[in-house]
């Protein structure tokens, strides 16, 4: 006779599946203390069932509170980011905003506006003409000691009709190789009733704010402004516009 | 095995069905896979925090008899399925909850299908209570056996080992006299 003990080992084996269903159904219909003991055995599994869920309960509170430290974490350090992101913006604006405030200086604005001019040719057949046009192919190919060498002679010549010209170039012969007072001076020497006047004026403007001596340039600045026909006005207003700034 | 984070839907399923160490672990990583699900459903269908966490755990046990017994069929991912349980479960209590109440959430669907997503009935708090307190009643030790027995379906093997006992012969005594403490105590 099986006892309470051998009726639940069959169980047991049932669930685990080393007894087929049929074969378990058979052997229920047949035997009623087995019928009885595994309706017994299905109201145990319910008891169990819910003590398993309080232990799952646990479970489930613990990822919520690790969940929930996560996702304050997360939350935190995205605020931190935005922040960040906030000032790092602002900074790059005040950045610009004081950029674009600030004057800029003498050398950054000769930088913007000195353009070399073009080297001129002359037609003349004569000795002179020759000079010069040597010396404008020096000019051309950036070789301005070649260039102020073969000029400086050339426009101390009594009569020679290209004076004016001539010392411009070797002014700009002299900024070109960085000497700066001495192109100052050599341009300062080109009559005011020549027409290579207006170049003089800004290309001395353009040597004093190289130098930094940004009151005399602005003197010469606000000449050329103040001159309407002027063919370097607008562009003496906009070094006037950041001088001022 | 690969490492718990790369199963696959199949490789957790037949995790619960086996049953033991390896179902205790495919859960807990469930639990912490989903749990995301939880403020964010509570949220949607006004549930409390305490009301949501026994929805969530209900969830989880119904995934689990679901799959082992072939009821999901594996036409959605995990996550789809379990998620709609838990939405369901939940809007089940919320509606249970605010019964001859005049409800505006518009989002909380008009009728919940039952019939193509077998959801069983969420045991009341009430009938929790009475029942677990009866293991609570046969010692911890016993009521780990029976847990380990009845529930995660350990062997007796891992029952005697997990249980400090010498074998699966002492295991299944154990095993036999907890029972008949908690029925005593059920009569």
């Amino acid at each position: 006779m099986s006892t309470l003990k051998d009726h639940q080992e069959y169980i047991d084996r049932f669930r685990s599946g080393e007894i087929s269903e049929t074969d378990f159904t058979q052997r229920i219909e047949s035997n009623a203390d087995l019928k009885q003991e595994f309706e017994r055995h299905q109201k145990d599994l319910q008891v169990i069932r819910s003590a398993a869920k309080e232990q799952l309960r646990k479970k489930v509170l613990t990822a919520l509170e690790k969940h929930k430290k996560k996702s304050a974490t997360v939350f935190l350090l995205k605020r931190v980011m935005q922040i960040a992101a906030v000032f790092a913006f602002l900074a790059a604006a005040i950045f610009l905003i004081q950029n674009m405030n600030q004057p800029k200086s003498g050398s950054d604005l000769f930088a913007n506006h000195f353009v070399l001019p073009d080297a001129a040719g002359e037609r003349n057949a004569n000795a002179q003409s020759d000079i010069w046009n040597e010396a404008m192919i020096n000019y051309s190919n950036q070789d301005f000691k070649k260039t102020i060498e073969l000029l400086s002679p050339l426009v101390k010549q009594d009569g020679f009709p290209f004076a004016n010209r001539g010392n411009l170039y070797v002014g700009l012969s002299q900024l070109m190789l960085n000497e700066n007072q001495k192109a100052l001076e050599k341009f300062d020497t080109i009559d005011v009733e020549s027409s290579y006047i207006q170049d003089a004026e800004w290309f001395r403007a353009l040597v004093l704010l190289k130098m930094e001596n940004i009151v005399e340039a602005k003197k010469i600045l606000q000449k050329i402004v103040a001159q309407p026909r002027h063919y370097k006005n607008k562009e003496a207003v906009e070094i006037l516009d950041n001088i001022q700034k | 095995m690969p490492k718990i984070e790369t199963w696959s839907d199949d490789e957790i399923i037949e995790a619960f069905s086996t049953g033991g160490a390896i179902k205790e672990q495919a859960v807990d990583h469930l639990i912490n896979d989903f749990i995301h699900y939880l403020p964010k459903v509570a949220k949607k269908t006004g549930l409390s925090q305490d009301e949501a966490l026994d929805v969530f755990t209900d969830a989880i046990m119904a995934l689990i008899d679901q799959t082992t017994s072939a009821q999901f069929k594996g036409a959605s991912k995990l996550s789809t399925y379990f998620y709609k349980i838990f939405y369901f479960k939940s809007v089940d209590l919320f509606r249970k909850n605010t019964t001859n109440q005049i409800d505006y959430r518009e989002e909380l669907p008009e009728a919940i299908d039952s019939e193509s997503l077998p959801i069983k009935k969420m045991e009341t708090n009430e009938d929790i209570n009475q029942l677990h307190q009866y293991l609570d009643q046969i010692g911890e030790i016993c009521k780990q056996i029976l847990l380990d027995w009845g529930y995660w379906g350990y062997n007796m093997n891992e029952i005697a080992e997990r249980a400090g006992l010498e074998g699966s012969t002492q295991a299944k005594d154990r095993k036999y006299k907890c029972l008949q403490k908690l029925r005593k105590l059920i009569q």
